[in-house]
């Protein structure tokens, strides 16, 4: 029941955010688009059709692939550490899928495939995860870890920064995209190549719920009870890194969203992670898409990138339960 | 009939230092164990050997017939269950919950959903949390924490249960029913092994104890053959004196002044 709510409200955001943009489009115009498609109609054909078409919907639905991405690697994460504020962007995995990305585009020849990006944004992102693990294992203390990561993300951030800028090719995103993310360049291409990466990354993640609740007790507490913990540890963490190689390859980097996300929902579901995950994915992707259509219009005809919104947004929301956590604690 | 627990000639060494040498402990079915022992004699690490989280150098440890340090850890979780001393580190999870994360080993069986439920309930009556089973585990006490953690490994309903200081951070009232506890799981087919800091409990409620000196087995047998006062004396380089309990039929250990 909850998922097929879930579902028509996502639906009803996507199609929402259909009609919002530069091109004026109404309801008549998204409904002859979908009519033409599925050949229910001979009409002919209007403009706003292949705006609906080829820009419109490969964004929406790019933004909530992203999204789900990142609300659900960031629930995973958070279950995997321990650790409330682990987060792909906070802790390094969302840069280094950028950098992965930034190096497939220069392994490829000119007008070369999204899928190696792609795939080289995984396993960026897929190396860093499992690197965090190495150093979560190195230090006790949770702040320092997140610093650690914090450091390490900026610092890939800034070879980003500085390789894009060197490079300065009209076939490489700007600086921009990959720091606080874009949506204006998804194509039906670029949602094919990422949307094998981020199924995956759900579903893998999705079936390892129950370990990973276990996995709350300790690990050596997860053990007796049957859980091979080094394993489950390196499969979710590279099917973390997949997912975010996919979010990063067709969004940039766009922080908050796998933190905030499931910080939210874990207060409405509770920590158990199979309805954190599914729930996760779900936010993440009405979130994204909902704030991807407001960053469209609310400075029309100026768009404003959608990871500076969400960090508009998510960074009081994320200081707010901090110190709620502080009070908690002391 | 073989013993539920049978650990054999097991030494472990880290680097140069001997943890363990030639230990030997067998456990049946319907007993319950005492390890003690002064600090650092090596009873948490013959534990962890019975457990199979550590390989012993020489010697193995046997469950039911399998190998503790080659058996897979899901084969394990259904033969063993484990307590460590902290009962259950903090998590975001209800005390229901954690207490049902005991019953894992059993989620691709034929047991039906009423049957774990029914489990999960039992254990949380018989450690006294029944009471606390909605509530978080990081607004319980210690001792409450402790008592979860029993209850969690109740659950896991396995031939043999280890535990360390399980007592170790509860009121006396708490000690008394968690060791009548054990004696009762030790009942319903079970061996109970419990590392135990109190010696006056180990004397009330084991039925053979094993008294472990810098990684040897000092001497093991029943309550009154293992807590004599010379033995304990030299062992825990305290004066001690062993006289027969007032009420119950068992040794009482009393502390004296000097060394």
């Amino acid at each position: 029941m909850t998922l097929i709510g879930l579902s028509v409200f996502l639906v009803g955001l996507i199609l929402l955010g259909m009609l919002a943009g530069a091109v004026p489009v109404g309801i008549d115009d998204l409904l002859h688009m979908l009519g033409r498609r599925l050949g229910l109609t001979d009409d002919p054909e209007r403009l706003t059709d292949s705006v609906l078409w080829a820009i419109r919907l490969p964004r929406v639905l790019a933004g909530a692939l992203v999204g789900a991405a990142l609300g659900v690697t960031g629930a995973a994460l958070q279950g995997t550490f321990r650790n409330h504020m682990a987060d792909p962007h906070l802790i390094g995995l969302a840069p280094a899928a950028g950098l992965g990305a930034v190096a497939g585009i220069a392994l490829t020849p000119a007008g070369g495939s999204p899928i190696i990006m792609m795939l080289l944004a995984a396993v960026g992102g897929a190396a860093v995860a499992l690197l965090m693990r190495r150093i979560a294992q190195q230090v006790v203390e949770t702040t320092q870890f997140l610093l650690v990561g914090l450091a390490l993300g900026l610092g890939m951030l800034a070879w980003l920064g500085a390789i894009v800028l060197a490079w300065d090719s009209p076939r490489v995103p700007t600086f921009t995209f990959w720091v606080f993310g874009g949506l204006s360049g998804s194509t039906w291409a670029s949602l094919a190549a990422a949307t094998p990466l981020v199924l995956i990354a759900l579903i893998a993640l999705i079936v390892m719920a129950r370990p990973l609740d276990l996995l709350a007790l300790g690990d050596s507490e997860a053990r007796h009870l049957g859980v091979d913990v080094d394993r489950l540890v390196r499969f979710v963490l590279i099917a973390s890194g997949v997912g975010i190689g996919g979010a990063v390859g067709l969004g940039g980097v766009i922080g908050f969203v796998g933190l905030v996300v499931p910080l939210v929902l874990r207060r409405w579901v509770g920590p158990a992670h199979r309805w954190l995950l599914v729930l996760s994915a779900f936010g993440g992707a009405a979130l994204v898409v909902a704030v991807d259509t407001l960053a469209r219009t609310v400075a029309a005809p100026i768009e404003i990138p959608v990871g500076l919104l969400t960090a508009i947004f998510g960074a009081p929301v994320f200081v707010w339960f901090l110190i709620r956590a502080g009070r908690s604690v002391s | 009939m073989s013993p539920a627990l049978r650990i054999e000639e097991v030494g472990f060494r880290v680097g140069d230092r001997v943890l363990l040498d030639r230990v030997t402990v067998t456990a049946q079915v319907g007993e319950v164990l005492g390890i003690v022992g002064p600090n650092g004699a090596g009873k948490t690490t013959l534990l962890r050997i019975a457990a199979g989280d550590l390989t012993p150098s020489s010697g193995r440890a046997m469950i039911n017939e399998h190998d503790a340090a080659a058996t897979t850890l899901q084969e394990m979780s259904r033969l063993r269950a484990y307590l460590g001393p902290q009962g259950v580190a903090d998590n975001p999870f209800t005390v229901r919950d954690v207490v049902a994360m005991g019953r894992h080993p059993y989620r691709r069986t034929q047991i039906e959903r009423l049957e774990h439920d029914q489990i999960v309930e039992d254990s949380m009556t018989s450690t006294d949390v029944a009471h606390l089973a909605t509530r978080a585990i990081a607004s319980l006490s210690t001792g409450e924490r402790q008592r979860v953690g029993l209850a969690r490994v109740l659950a896991q309903d396995t031939l043999v249960v280890l535990l360390d200081e399980p007592t170790s951070a509860l009121d006396i009232g708490h000690q008394e029913a968690v060791m009548r506890l054990l004696r009762s799981t030790a009942g319903h087919d079970t061996a109970v092994l419990a590392v135990l800091h109190d010696l006056n409990l180990a004397a009330a409620h084991a039925d053979r104890i094993i008294l472990l000196d810098d990684g040897r087995v000092r001497v093991s047998g029943s309550p009154g053959e293992v807590l004599r006062g010379d033995i304990l004396s030299d062992v825990y380089r305290q004066r001690m004196r062993v006289i027969p309990h007032p009420d119950r039929d068992c040794p009482l250990v009393l502390t004296l002044d000097g060394e």
